[in-house]
C-alpha cells in the first residue's frame, strides 16, 4: 500500500518490492544508520527484528488486574473497610492521585472508591514459574511460562477514552494520533503480496475507529470479518448484472497497455500493483480465513466447538493463519458495545466470569498453536486493556475505572516467558515498582519489530518524549 | 568524567564540529540561546559566540571541557541547572556528551567563516510579499516565473495538452464533475480562439463550481457535523450545515476572501443583525467541545493560526516556539481573543424554536480572564497575570486594538425582534383555534349525552393483567438484551450497567387500545437512565413512552421507531425532574393513534402516532439500572377520550366536566396574545426605553402574566375535575393540588410587581457539561469585546505578510495537486520554503490588489501556460533531472478526491441530484444521488464509499492524502454505484442497442476517459466484445471506470 501524501514517501516506498523484503529480513539487513536528516521509511527495519508480526488483543472496558494477574491478599484482609481505616490509607494521598486527567468532570464513573472490595476469585501458582494467575483464567494460566506479565502499568485518562490512549499514547483531550499498528504499518514493508498488512477484527468503539490519522488513511487497519463468504467491504460484487471479474481483467489489461505507453509514470505503476493486490486479496482472504483444512483438534484448541468461545476463537485462529501468511499487525478488540464489555461497574464477579470464559481458552490455544508451529518466537501476542479496576467497591459488587496501576501480558516474539515485571502496592492501587506508561508497551513492541519511533516521526509532527516511551528491557528475552 | 569514559575518548577519531557539535547545539540549545532568544545573554549558534558567552561568562574554555559551563550544564555536572531544562528537550546523552567534551578538549576548533543564524523576524514569510519583475515578461505573470525555473534547470516543458484533456481537467478542477458528452461535442466543435476562456467563465459562474470549491474550503476550515455519544452533542454543533451553505453561497457570489475570513471570525461584531452572514461564525461554533474549555480554545487558536496564517502557534502552548518568534505569551494572548465567546441558536423568522436555527457565536463572558498555563498544564494557571488579547507580538506591521462593539437590541436580545413576537402570536392563534374546536366538540358531546345518557358510571375498569414482580415469571416475560434481572421479592431489578437497552417482552398479546401502569424506580446507569413502556414492538419499529433521568435533559418522552430510526419530537416531550431511587408511576393510555402519558397521576406528554401496527408490549431500560415494582394493563376507562376529544361514550357528568375544562382552555388561550404582547413590550422597553417606560411595561407584563396564571390554574382545576369524573376518585389528590395552586395564583395576582418572563428566542449551548441552568439563562451582553473583529482586521490587513500567501498556496495546490509551499500550514522557519518564491509573492500581491477576488485568481491560474501543459512523463531528460516535477515541466496528474469519484459516477450516469444545501444527509443513505459534500461528515460517521478514497480528515485536513490502496479498486469494481453507472452509461451511449461496436468503444473512451482509444486498445476492446451484448458493453464501461485515466485528472 502506498501513501503518497508526499512524493518522496511515495517514491521511497514504491521502490521496494514486497517479496524482496522477506529475503532482506531473513538476511537480517536493515535500514541505514540515522544521518540526522529525515528520510521517509523505506520499509526496512532500523535494527534486526525479533518479532515479525503482532497479535494485539485488546479487552474493551477495563480488565480488573486484581482478578487476573495481580493477587492482593491484603484486599481480602481489609475487605469492607474504608481505605482510610487501613494501614494502606496513604494510597489516597491527593499528591499520588494527581496522575489523573479528568475528561468528564461530573462523571458517575472514574471516581475514588473508598471501601475495599475482596478479590472475587482465587489465585493459583501456575506453570513451572509458579506465577499466580486467577481461576478466571485457568487456560492462560497454564501457558504462563510463555508470558511476561507487567503489573505496573499506568495511564492518565480515567474515562474510556483511555482505549484510544492505549493505542495512540495520547489522552482523549489531545486530539487524534496514529495508533501503534499504524506506526508499524507505516514503518515496515509487506511480507505478503496478497494480503493487507494491518487488519482489525472485533467491534471498535466509536472513539477508536481509525488508526492512520496524520499518517494518512492508507495506514488505517483493514476491517476483516471472519466470514469466508464476505470477509471485507466491497470484497464481492454487489450487483450481478455485470461480469465484474471480466471487467477487472480487462481493466488490468488496459492499464497495462497504458503503462507500456508511459512506463515512467510512478503513480500508474502503483495503481497497477494495487489492482493486482486487490485481485489477489479478494482471492487470498477467503482462503486465509477458511478453517476447513484445520483439524478438529486445532479447532478445539481455540474453542470453536463451544458457543461461548467460538466467536473470539475464530478471530484468533484467523490471526494465526494470517500471521503464517505474513500479516504484520492484527488488532482484535474484544467486548464491543457501549464502553466495552469488561466495564464491570456492577457485578464484577459475574462480568469477569463471563468475559474471561470467552477469551481464556482461545488465547491459551493461540499461544500453544503458535508454539508448536514454531511461530511464537516471531509473533508477539499482547493482552491489553485500557485500565484496571479500583481496589474499592463501586455500588455493592463492582469496581470502577482505575488508572494508577494495572496489568498487561505479552508472549512470544522476543519477550521472556514466565516472568513478572513491576508491582503495585499491597492493595493493588498504585504501580510502585518499574512504573510504565502505555507508550512503554509501544516502545517495547517497536523495538522487537526492529523499529525506532524517533526515526519514524515526521518532521512536521514532532512527538513528545512521552509519546516515544521507553523499552521495557527486563522482559526482553 | 568517569575514567572509563575518558578511556573511551582516546579511541574516538577527531570530532567534526559541523556534523557533530553544531547539529547538537541546533536541536537542543539554540531555540533559547540563538537568534530567536538569548536567554542569559547567551548564543550558541557559533563557536565565536560560545567563546564570548553570556551573562555568566564564556560557555566554553577551549581545551578544558570539565571547566566549560556548556559541557557542565549538558552533562548535569556542577552547580548550574542541567540543560536543556526538563520539558524543553531531550537530555544530551552520554555519547553526545563525550563528543562535545572531546571537541572542547581538542581546543574547540571552529570553521573559518562561521555565520550567525539570521534574525528570525527576517524570515521570508514574515516579510511583506513584493511583486518582482521577471527578466522575461509573459502575458500571464505566472508563466514568467515558471519558465525561469525551466531555464535555470535546462528543462523543456511538455507541449500544450490536447483540447479534450484540457476540457476534462477544467471541468473536474473547477466543478468537480467531468463533462457530459454534450459538453464534449459542443466544445470540440467550437474552434473560436476564445473557446477555452469562455468555457472557464461558464464553469466559474456555475453552481457546481461553488459546491466544488466550498468542499475545498470545508477541508481547510475543518468542517464537521456534530458528534457525541448518543444524543449528547460533544463536538461541533447541530445544524452546522448552515455554515456549509454559507461557504457555498459565498463562493458562488465570489465574496472576497478577506471578507469571508472577517465574517467567519467576527460576523457577530461586524454584522450583528445579518442572519445570513452570522452563519459564517460556524467556523468558531465548530470548535465547540463540551467537556473541556481548554481543549476547545486550543483547537480554536491552533486552527485559526494554521488556516489563515500558516503559523504553528500551537507549538507555543507549553513553551516559547522552538523555531519561530512566537512566545508562549502570544499563544495565550491569542486565546484571550476567543476567551469570551460561546455558541447559541436564535429563533429563525416564523418559528419559536431556537433549535430550528443555526449555531452562531457571541461574546458571552466579557470578563472571562485568560491565564497562561505553566508548561501548558491547565491545572497550573499563572494567576498573577491576566493575558491581554491580541496577535503574536513579533508581527507588528499594524496595531489593531479590539474596541468594545455596542450591539443592536435584536442581536443581544433577540426576544425583542418583531418577527419573534409575530411567531409567538401566530402560534397562540393556532392554539386558540384548536382549543375552540375542542370546545365545540365538547359542547356537542354534552348535547349528545343529554340525549342518550350512558348507563355506565365512571367505575374503574378491571385489569387485564397484574404483575406484582415478586419474581421473574418467565412464562410471561422474556428478558432481552444484555440485562441482568434480579428478583428482590417485592420488585424486579435490572442490575446490568450496560450501554444500551435491556428489556422484558410480554408474551401475551394485549388489545390495541389499553391503559398500562408501571411503577418503578431508576437506580443508576449512565448516561440516559431511561425506563419506560414500549408497545407495538417489532423488528425496527415500536412506540416508547419513557422517563429519562439524564443529567443533561431529564424528561418524559414519547418516541417512535420506524424502519429502525427513532424520532423524538419536541412536542411529545416533557422536560421535568426525574429523581433517582424514587418511586415513579408512569401511566399510558393508548387509543387508536393517540397516546397520553401521565406521571404520578399528572398529565405529562401526549402524541398522535403516524400509524400503528400490532406488536409486543415491552418494559424497557436504556443505559439504566432500575427496579420494577408493579405493572398492570387495563381497558381504557369508560368514556375515555384522548386530549379532550369526544369518544361518544361519555356520561353526562363526564361530558359536562369535559366541556368545562375545554372552555377553561379556550379562556387561557384567549388571554395569551395580550400577555405575549406585554411580555414582549416589557423586554423591549427594558432594552430600548427609559427606566420609567421599562418599569411601567414590566408592571403591565407582570400583571397580565399573573392574570393568565390564574386563568391557567382554573383550566388545570377544570382538567383535574374532569379527570376525576372520567377516571374516578383516584384523581382526587390532583384536584386538591389544583385548588391550592389556583389560590396561590390568585393571591399572587393581587400584587403582581414587576417580574415577568421574557419570550424565549435563543438557546445557548452549554458552556460545559458542568454549566447550571441559571448560567445558561443569563442575558446576553449588550456589547461584544471587539477582540475577534480586531484579529480578523489584522489577519486581513494589507500589510500582513502571511494571509495572502497562505490562501494563494491553498488555491494553487488544489489546481495543480502540489503546493508552492509544501508545508501548507507552516510558513515558519521549520517549514519548507516555496518552490517558486517570486511566483508565490506575485500571486499574493495580485490577489490583494484585486480586492482578494478568488475568481480572479482561479482565472489567472487556469489560463496560464503552466496549467495547460500535457501531463505525460514521457521526457527522459526532464524525468531524470526533475522526477518529482517540482519545476512543473509537465502538468502534475493527480487522483480524483473521494467526493469527485462519487459525483463523477453519478453525473456520467445522468443521475446526479443537483438539489442544493440543507441538512446533511445520513452517511448510510445509499439511495441519495446528491453531491457528496452534503453527506454527514464527522468523527463518528463515515460514508462507506467516500472513506475508501482518502476522505477529508475531520480533525484537520489542510491537504488531502492521496493513497493507492486495494480497497479503492474493490469499491470501483464491486460497488453498486460503479456497476449502476456502467449500465446507465451503456444505455446513454447505445439506447437502442444499435450502435456499431467500434463506435461504442470510441464513445465510451471519449466520455469516460476524455480521449480516443489507441489502435491496440481498440483491438483489445473489440476482442473483448467478441460476444457482443449489452451486458458485455456495460462490462466494458465498468473496466473504463477502473482505468487509471478515469480516476486521474490528467
Amino acid at each position: 500500500m502506498f501513501g503518497i501524501n508526499n512524493r518522496r514517501d511515495f517514491l521511497g516506498r514504491n521502490a521496494l518490492a514486497p517479496m524482496a523484503l522477506a529475503s532482506l529480513l531473513a538476511d537480517g539487513a536493515h535500514s541505514g544508520a540515522s544521518t540526522g536528516v529525515w528520510v521517509p521509511p523505506d520499509g526496512r527495519p532500523h535494527a534486526a527484528p525479533k518479532a515479525k508480526s503482532v497479535i494485539w488483543l485488546f479487552m474493551n472496558g477495563g480488565v480488573s488486574h486484581l482478578e487476573t494477574f495481580d493477587p492482593k491478599p491484603e484486599l481480602d484482609k481489609y475487605a469492607g473497610k474504608t481505605i482510610a481505616a487501613t494501614p494502606h490509607k496513604d494510597v489516597q494521598n491527593p499528591e499520588k492521585l494527581k496522575l489523573a486527567r479528568v475528561t468528564v468532570v461530573n462523571d458517575a464513573n472514574g471516581q475514588q472508591r473508598n471501601v475495599l472490595f475482596g478479590t472475587q476469585t482465587k489465585f493459583q501458582p501456575r506453570g513451572k514459574s509458579g506465577i499466580p494467575v486467577s481461576d478466571f483464567l485457568p487456560h492462560m494460566g497454564a501457558m504462563v511460562d510463555e508470558m511476561a506479565i507487567v503489573r505496573s502499568m499506568v495511564t492518565t485518562d480515567d474515562n474510556h477514552g483511555a482505549q484510544t490512549q492505549f493505542h495512540s499514547g495520547r489522552h482523549m483531550l489531545d486530539g487524534e494520533f496514529p495508533t501503534l499498528g499504524a506506526w508499524v504499518h507505516y514503518g515496515l514493508g509487506s511480507l505478503n503480496a496478497n494480503l493487507p498488512q494491518f487488519i482489525s477484527m472485533g467491534t471498535r468503539e466509536y472513539w477508536n475507529r481509525k488508526d492512520g490519522h496524520y499518517l494518512g488513511p492508507a495506514h488505517d487497519a483493514v476491517p476483516l470479518r471472519v466470514d469466508p463468504a464476505n470477509p471485507l467491504d466491497y470484497g464481492k460484487p454487489e450487483m450481478a448484472s455485470i461480469d465484474t471479474d471480466r471487467s477487472f481483467r480487462l481493466a488490468n489489461r488496459l492499464n497495462r497497455l497504458r503503462q507500456e505507453a508511459e512506463p515512467t509514470d510512478p503513480v500508474l505503476d502503483a495503481r497497477l500493483k494495487s489492482y493486482e493486490l486487490a485481485y489477489r486479496m479478494q482471492r487470498a482472504l477467503p482462503e486465509a480465513i477458511d478453517f476447513s483444512k484445520e483439524t478438529q483438534q486445532t479447532q478445539q484448541m481455540y474453542g470453536l466447538d463451544r458457543p461461548v468461545t467460538r466467536d473470539f476463537g475464530m478471530q484468533l485462529l484467523a490471526s494465526r493463519r494470517l500471521v503464517e501468511r505474513g500479516v504484520r499487525f492484527i488488532q482484535i478488540q474484544h467486548g464491543g458495545g457501549g464502553a466495552g464489555a469488561w466495564d464491570a461497574h456492577g457485578d464484577l464477579r459475574g462480568n469477569h466470569t463471563a468475559n474471561c470464559a470467552k477469551v481464556d481458552l482461545p488465547i491459551a490455544g493461540l499461544l500453544a498453536d503458535l508454539k508448536r508451529r514454531g511461530l511464537l518466537d516471531q509473533t508477539l501476542v499482547v493482552f491489553a486493556t485500557e485500565f484496571g479496576r479500583t481496589p474499592g467497591t463501586q455500588g455493592s459488587n463492582g469496581r470502577d475505572h482505575h488508572i494508577f496501576g494495572f496489568s498487561v501480558a505479552m508472549a512470544g516474539g522476543g519477550v521472556k516467558g514466565g516472568v513478572v515485571h513491576g508491582a503495585t502496592d499491597a492493595v493493588g492501587f498504585h504501580a510502585v515498582e518499574d512504573r510504565h506508561y502505555v507508550t512503554d508497551v509501544h516502545a517495547t513492541i517497536l523495538h522487537l519489530m526492529g523499529l525506532d519511533s524517533r526515526r519514524l516521526e515526521l518532521p512536521e509532527r514532532k512527538r513528545l518524549e512521552i509519546d516515544h516511551g521507553n523499552v521495557i528491557r527486563p522482559i526482553l528475552a | 568524567m568517569p575514567p572509563i569514559a575518558l578511556a573511551l575518548l582516546a579511541l574516538l577519531p577527531g570530532v567534526d564540529y559541523l556534523t557533530e557539535v553544531k547539529p547538537l547545539m541546533a536541536t537542543r540549545c539554540v531555540a533559547c540561546h540563538g537568534a530567536l532568544q538569548q536567554k542569559g545573554g547567551l548564543r550558541l549558534d557559533t563557536v565565536a559566540r560560545m567563546r564570548i558567552g553570556g551573562d555568566s561568562g564564556p560557555a566554553i574554555v577551549a581545551g578544558k571541557p570539565s571547566e566549560s559551563p556548556l559541557w557542565q550544564r549538558v552533562a548535569g555536572h556542577g552547580a548550574g541547572r542541567r540543560m536543556p531544562p526538563k520539558g524543553e528537550g531531550e537530555d544530551v546523552n552520554l555519547a553526545e556528551q563525550m563528543r562535545l567534551s572531546e571537541w572542547i578538549a581538542a581546543g574547540a576548533p571552529a570553521p573559518s567563516k562561521e555565520t550567525e543564524d539570521p534574525d528570525p523576524r527576517d524570515h521570508w514569510a514574515f516579510r511583506k510579499p513584493k511583486r518582482a519583475t521577471p527578466a522575461e515578461a509573459t502575458a500571464n505573470p505566472i508563466d514568467a516565473w515558471i519558465a525561469k525555473r525551466w531555464k535555470e534547470q535546462g528543462l523543456v516543458p511538455r507541449p500544450q495538452a490536447d483540447r479534450l484533456t484540457l476540457l476534462r481537467r477544467l471541468y473536474l478542477d473547477l466543478t468537480g464533475l467531468p463533462p457530459s458528452m454534450t459538453d464534449i461535442e459542443r466544445f470540440l466543435a467550437d474552434n473560436a480562439p476564445d473557446a477555452t476562456s469562455r468555457e472557464v467563465e461558464k464553469l466559474l459562474a456555475s453552481p457546481a463550481h461553488a459546491e466544488r470549491w466550498a468542499r475545498h474550503f470545508m477541508d481547510i476550515w475543518r468542517y464537521s457535523d456534530w458528534w457525541g455519544l448518543g444524543a449528547e452533542v460533544r463536538n461541533s454543533q447541530k445544524n452546522i450545515w448552515h455554515w456549509r451553505d454559507w461557504i457555498i453561497e459565498s463562493v458562488e457570489k465570489n465574496v472576497p476572501y478577506d471578507e469571508m475570513v472577517r465574517q467567519m471570525l467576527a460576523a457577530d461584531e461586524l454584522y450583528p443583525s445579518d442572519a445570513s452572514k452570522l452563519r459564517a461564525t460556524g467556523f468558531l461554533a465548530r470548535q465547540y467541545f463540551l467537556f473541556n474549555r481548554t481543549t476547545w480554545m486550543d483547537e480554536t487558536v491552533e486552527h485559526t493560526s494554521k488556516a489563515f496564517l500558516g503559523l504553528t502557534a500551537n507549538c507555543a502552548k507549553c513553551h516559547d516556539h522552538k523555531y519561530d518568534p512566537i512566545r508562549a505569551d502570544d499563544y495565550y494572548r491569542l486565546r484571550a481573543v476567543f476567551e469570551p465567546y460561546q455558541v447559541r441558536y436564535d429563533v429563525p423568522s416564523g418559528t419559536t424554536d431556537p433549535m430550528a436555527g443555526f449555531p452562531r457565536v457571541f461574546d458571552c463572558n466579557l470578563n472571562a480572564v485568560t491565564h497562561k498555563h505553566i508548561r501548558g498544564d491547565e491545572s497550573r494557571p499563572d494567576t498573577r497575570r491576566a493575558m491581554d488579547a491580541g496577535p503574536p507580538v513579533f508581527l507588528n506591521f499594524a496595531k489593531v486594538e479590539g474596541k468594545p462593539v455596542a450591539l443592536p437590541a435584536e442581536a443581544h436580545a433577540p426576544e425583542t425582534r418583531a418577527d419573534v413576537l409575530e411567531a409567538y402570536l401566530k402560534e397562540a392563534e393556532v392554539a386558540l383555534v384548536a382549543a375552540r374546536k375542542v370546545a365545540s366538540e365538547a359542547e356537542a358531546q354534552v348535547a349528545h349525552s343529554r340525549k342518550q345518557p350512558s348507563a355506565t358510571s365512571s367505575e374503574a375498569a378491571k385489569p387485564l393483567l397484574v404483575e406484582p414482580f415478586d419474581n421473574l415469571d418467565s412464562a410471561r416475560w422474556k428478558p432481552m438484551g444484555a440485562g441482568m434481572w434480579k428478583p428482590l421479592g417485592q420488585a424486579l431489578a435490572q442490575t446490568a450497567k450496560i450501554d444500551g437497552r435491556a428489556w422484558l417482552r410480554l408474551a401475551n398479546p394485549i388489545p390495541a387500545d389499553f391503559e398500562a401502569v408501571l411503577r418503578f424506580r431508576i437506580t443508576g446507569g449512565e448516561p440516559y437512565r431511561s425506563v419506560g413502556i414500549s408497545f407495538d414492538a417489532a423488528e425496527g419499529r415500536d412506540t416508547m413512552v419513557y422517563m429519562s433521568a439524564n443529567t443533561g435533559e431529564p424528561k418524559l418522552q414519547i418516541a417512535w421507531q420506524r424502519n429502525g430510526q427513532y424520532v423524538y419530537p419536541n412536542e411529545t416531550k416533557q422536560q421535568r425532574a426525574v429523581p433517582l431511587n424514587t418511586p415513579i408511576e408512569l401511566k399510558i393510555r393508548v387509543a387508536g393513534k393517540s397516546v397520553e402519558a401521565l406521571v404520578d397521576g399528572k398529565p405529562g406528554a401526549s402524541a398522535t402516532l403516524p400509524d400503528r401496527q400490532a406488536g409486543a408490549l415491552e418494559l424497557v431500560t436504556f443505559t439504566a439500572t432500575a427496579e420494577f415494582d408493579h405493572f398492570e394493563i387495563r381497558p381504557l376507562p369508560v368514556g375515555y377520550s384522548p386530549a379532550g376529544k369526544s369518544s361518544g361514550r361519555m356520561t353526562l357528568a363526564q361530558a359536562e366536566a369535559n366541556q368545562k375544562w375545554a372552555h377553561a382552555e379556550v379562556a387561557a388561550r384567549e388571554a395569551e396574545p395580550a400577555t405575549l404582547q406585554a411580555r414582549f413590550q416589557a423586554r423591549l422597553q427594558e432594552v430600548k426605553g427609559t427606566a420609567a417606560q421599562a418599569q411601567s411595561a414590566a408592571r403591565e407584563a407582570s400583571r397580565l402574566e399573573s392574570l393568565l396564571a390564574v386563568i391557567k390554574a382554573r383550566a388545570a382545576l377544570a382538567k383535574a375535575s374532569r379527570d376525576v369524573a372520567v377516571d374516578g376518585d383516584s384523581k382526587k389528590p390532583a384536584v386538591d393540588a389544583a385548588v391550592k395552586a389556583l389560590a396561590a395564583a390568585e393571591k399572587a395576582s393581587a400584587s403582581p410587581g414587576v417580574g415577568y418572563t421574557r419570550l424565549v428566542a435563543s438557546s445557548k449551548s452549554p458552556e460545559s457539561n458542568m454549566e447550571k441552568p441559571e448560567s445558561r439563562a443569563k442575558p446576553f451582553p449588550a456589547t461584544s469585546t471587539g477582540r475577534r473583529s480586531a484579529l480578523a482586521q489584522w489577519i486581513t490587513h494589507k500589510d500582513n505578510p502571511l494571509a495572502a500567501r497562505v490562501i494563494v498556496n491553498h488555491i494553487w495546490n488544489r489546481h495543480f495537486g502540489q503546493p508552492l509551499v509544501p508545508t501548507v500550514f507552516d510558513y515558519g522557519r521549520k517549514g519548507t520554503p516555496p518552490t517558486h518564491p517570486e511566483l508565490l509573492d506575485t500571486l499574493a500581491v495580485e490577489l490583494m490588489e484585486h480586492g482578494w477576488d478568488l475568481r480572479y485568481l482561479h482565472r489567472l491560474i487556469v489560463t496560464s501556460r503552466a496549467y495547460q501543459l500535457d501531463s505525460s512523463t514521457l521526457q527522459p531528460v526532464e524525468q531524470q533531472k526533475d522526477p518529482e516535477n517540482k519545476s512543473l515541466w509537465r502538468f502534475p496528474s493527480r487522483r480524483l478526491e473521494s467526493q469527485v469519484v462519487r459525483d463523477a459516477l453519478l453525473v456520467l450516469a445522468n443521475k446526479l441530484d443537483t438539489t442544493r444545501g440543507g441538512a446533511s444527509i445520513p452517511v448510510n443513505d445509499e439511495a441519495s444521488r446528491r453531491r457528496s459534500l452534503y453527506f454527514v461528515h464527522s468523527h463518528n460517521d463515515h460514508n462507506r464509499f467516500l472513506a475508501q478514497f482518502d476522505d477529508a480528515g475531520v480533525q484537520e485536513c489542510y491537504r488531502r492524502s492521496e493513497s493507492i490502496v486495494p480497497q479503492q479498486s474493490l469499491a470501483l469494481i464491486h460497488g453498486k454505484l460503479a456497476s449502476e453507472t456502467s449500465e446507465t452509461v451503456r444505455q446513454l451511449l447505445d439506447p437502442a442497442g444499435t450502435v456499431p461496436r467500434d463506435v461504442f468503444i470510441r464513445s465510451a473512451f471519449k466520455l469516460m476517459l476524455a480521449r480516443s482509444p489507441s489502435p491496440v486498445e481498440l483491438d483489445l476492446c473489440n476482442s473483448e466484445l467478441a460476444e457482443d451484448n449489452s451486458r458485455a458493453r456495460a462490462g466494458l464501461v465498468l473496466a473504463l471506470v477502473n482505468h487509471h485515466d478515469f480516476i486521474t485528472v490528467r
